[in-house]
């Protein structure tokens, strides 16, 4: 048996509480039933799935979020780091036996939602409303534990909590699912000019979304547990991203710019989320500079920051953009003057990246994600707020750009602005090394 | 007892740590760190607040990843292969917890099987660890009623259940009272008799002086010094002692005056000096003594304390 579920088991699984559980659903069941006792096989259906909801994507969210928070602060979770386990072993071990009870009591919803049918209550879907519902469980239990390795690493609060977010995206599938999961036959859903029943479209989307969130909460598993992996999930999330919002588009031009621009919404999005709540450290970015000069070009890109991928992913994708928006009739509505306004963006995100560099090769032990946070608001809304109000109109759009300069000058005023921000990131970095004397040559790539 | 299999050689080195490097924001921890370590020693790791000791077990753990170096356990790389590594080492945090909700038997269980004991030996490893750390009547009782130190042991009992080959503690005593210290102390020597490695951080030295045979300084994330504390064990210059029925300034000079004789260093009716050569040399040396009239007490090899040697390391300018 797996080590860490068999730990789980023993502390979640106590006769207690599976005798305790079965009473508790029992009693609400009875109670909601008695309510409405012409139907009482409709009310216990419903009761049984807003049970299911509430004991899994509620309660058992909660646990696995806790599976990894609740071992830093009391200390244990240094002898897990230490074991032979492999990550997958730790992860499945960690996600069912953390959310065990969860599964017990959903498993019971499941049952009283049978005998609601076998009393006479119709529902053709019951196979795939309980199969989006235990995809959409998963999800959001391994985003949170994903979500909680992640804030595991981050030496803020600010950063822990950034962290913790990681589980809102897929709790937002969570959501489509159970949003469907009370009606038979919502209305159907266009994608790429198919239509879905909307109960199979969310059920398939959410057995999705939970394999990319166990493959997430793996992969942070992994890094937590010093074993080396290539970054090509984090992009790859990115494009399946970008894949699913562009199917929403209509028609085959619209699809081919709904994709070209949820791709660069989506690796912009990702950057800032990997920018706050992944680590980047002046360790890590040492490392990464030291296998750059020993040509250990594997472990460089092992190491490299998530957000580094999709800042990467995002220049393909604010080319295409910028030439579909130059270009395409369709779009009558954007400018052409707006045209290069993607690169524009493309450029804020990384300058906005240069500067959570530039305070974390900083000498202060806090994280720099305040810092950053305040100097970006200093940047993108205060000071040209500040500078209109003060009649400095041309000040404010050299700071902020976007809308009241074309695409062009835009990306210009960006441009600058990244080249002042990587001049300050390098003198840093000089700063840094002579503060600590030359970096040696790596012998080998260790 | 337990027994450490011996995959290689007992001449090649359990460990070895070459120009490891690891920076904190703003302070470097540990500065171009390389030694190795000699299979089946206890090894004192000391230095002042602040010296890196910590950040160098937890590199040595897998815990962390330096900017630079490699580090070898039992002829595994460390940083390349953590989980591989972690069968071999055990490692006991200066800060460490335990499962208050689970009985002494199952958090051993738990660390035994996660370290890689097999189902089949999980239960004699479970009772092997108790009863080496005087645990057997506790096994069935929660961990978070167990007190200070019998908490430490079951702690110590997880880093060790899996008969690792290095095992690396940092402040083990810590909160320990001096029976305990005692026990301690005792289950070192019968680890390292059953041929573990061990490597002990801790601020109390005359602790680490019951059974450390090496000591590794650290100052400043540097390595100052390792050597063995085991007189006579490095090189044939042996520390001596003279123990006088008063002090008596002719003993330094009859001393001084013998050719295989150096440092001589008197206090009061005690004389200690470096003697060259084994035992035969020894005879010599007291008969010039007693002709020369010195009222000799007693005679006989001075084992360096850990505690004076440390002071003398730390103090010196770094080389």
């Amino acid at each position: 048996m797996n080590p860490e579920l068999r730990r789980n088991l023993w502390l979640e699984l106590t006769t207690h509480r599976l005798v305790a559980m079965p009473v508790v659903l029992f009693l609400v069941f009875v109670l909601f039933a008695s309510r409405n006792a012409s139907d009482w096989q409709g009310a216990v259906f419903s009761t049984a799935v807003a049970m299911f909801i509430v004991v899994v994507h509620l309660w058992g969210t909660y646990k696995a979020s806790e599976a990894v928070t609740d071992e830093v602060r009391d200390r244990t979770w240094d002898w897990q780091r230490l074991s032979a386990l492999d990550p997958w072993q730790m992860t499945w071990g960690k996600l069912a036996g953390a959310t065990a009870l969860s599964w017990y009591g959903a498993f019971l919803c499941v049952v009283a939602m049978v005998i609601a049918m076998l009393g006479g209550f119709e529902r053709r879907d019951l196979a795939i409303l309980v199969c989006g519902l235990v995809a959409s469980g998963v999800a959001v239990h391994a985003a949170a534990l994903a979500g909680s390795l992640q804030a595991s690493r981050k030496s803020s609060k600010l950063g822990h909590r950034i962290g913790l977010l990681f589980f809102f995206p897929a709790a937002a599938v969570g959501l489509f699912a159970i949003a469907s999961a009370g009606q038979e036959r919502a209305e159907a859903i266009e994608w790429y000019g198919r239509s879905f029943e909307a109960i199979r479209f969310y059920s398939a989307l959410a057995v999705v979304f939970a394999l990319w969130a166990v493959l997430a909460a793996y992969r942070e598993m992994a890094r937590e547990l010093k074993v080396r992996l290539l970054p090509w999930a984090y992009p790859a999330f990115a494009l399946f991203l970008a894949a699913l919002f562009g199917g929403y588009g209509q028609g085959p031009v619209a699809s081919r710019t709904s994709l070209a621009l949820s791709g660069l919404i989506v690796c912009i999005g990702l950057t800032y989320y990997g920018l706050f709540a992944d680590v980047t450290t002046a360790m890590s970015l040492r490392r990464i500079a030291t296998h750059g000069k020993a040509g250990h070009w594997r472990r460089l890109i092992e190491e490299l920051p998530l957000w580094v991928t999709t800042l990467a992913l995002a220049v393909p994708f604010a080319l295409w953009c910028a030439q579909i928006l130059g270009d395409s009739p369709v779009l009558s509505l954007v400018p052409k003057a707006a045209a290069l306004y993607p690169v524009a963006v493309l450029l804020l995100a990384a300058r906005d990246c240069g500067i959570y560099v530039f305070f974390a090769l900083g000498a202060r032990a806090r994280g720099p994600e305040g810092i950053t946070l305040l100097y970006i608001a200093l940047l993108s809304w205060i000071v040209p707020a500040v500078l209109a109000i003060a009649g400095m109109g041309a000040a404010a759009r050299l700071l902020m750009p976007f809308g009241s300069m074309n695409g062009w000058q835009a990306s210009v005023v960006m441009g600058v602005q990244v080249s002042i921000v990587a001049g300050l990131v390098a003198w840093r970095w000089r700063a840094r090394r002579r503060a600590f004397g030359s970096m040696p040559p790596a012998s080998s790539p260790g | 007892m337990m027994n450490v299999s011996q995959g290689e050689g007992n001449a090649a080195p359990i460990a070895s740590v070459a120009g490891v490097r690891f920076e904190y924001p703003g302070v470097r921890a540990l500065d171009d760190v390389s030694f190795t370590l000699a299979r089946g020693t206890v090894t004192a790791l000391v230095g002042p607040n602040g010296a890196g000791k910590s950040t160098l077990l937890r590199c040595m753990a897998g815990l962390e990843t330096p900017i630079l170096g490699e580090i070898e356990v039992a002829g595994v790389d460390v940083l390349d292969s953590p989980r591989k590594a972690h069968r071999h080492l055990g490692y006991l945090s200066d800060f460490f917890g335990v499962y208050d909700a689970l009985t002494v038997r199952q958090c051993l269980t738990h660390a035994g099987a996660i370290n890689g004991t097999s189902e089949a030996e999980l239960p004699s490893a479970v009772a092997r660890t108790a009863r080496s750390l005087a645990l057997s009547d506790r096994l069935d009782s929660a961990a978070g009623t167990l007190s200070r130190g019998l908490r430490q042991r079951l702690a110590i009992g997880q880093a060790l259940i899996h008969s690792p080959r290095l095992l690396l503690l940092d402040e083990p005593a810590a909160g320990l009272d001096p029976e305990a210290r005692h026990g301690l102390a005792v289950l070192f020597r019968e680890l390292q008799a059953s041929g573990m490695t061990i490597v002990v951080s801790s601020h109390i030295l005359a602790e680490l002086d019951e059974y450390s045979t090496d000591m590794l300084v650290l100052k400043g994330g540097r390595v100052v010094e390792q050597r063995s504390l085991e007189a006579g064990a490095e090189a044939r210059e042996r520390r001596m002692q003279v123990t006088l029925a008063a002090p008596d300034p002719r003993a330094v000079e009859v001393l001084a005056a013998q050719s295989n004789v150096s440092s001589v260093v008197a206090d009061g009716a005690l004389v200690s000096f470096a003697l060259r050569g084994d035992e035969t040399a020894q005879a010599p040396v007291l008969r010039a003594l007693v002709e020369a009239g010195v009222a000799v007490v007693a005679f006989g090899e001075a084992r360096e304390n850990l505690h004076d040697s440390y002071l003398r390391t730390v103090a010196e300018p770094r080389k």
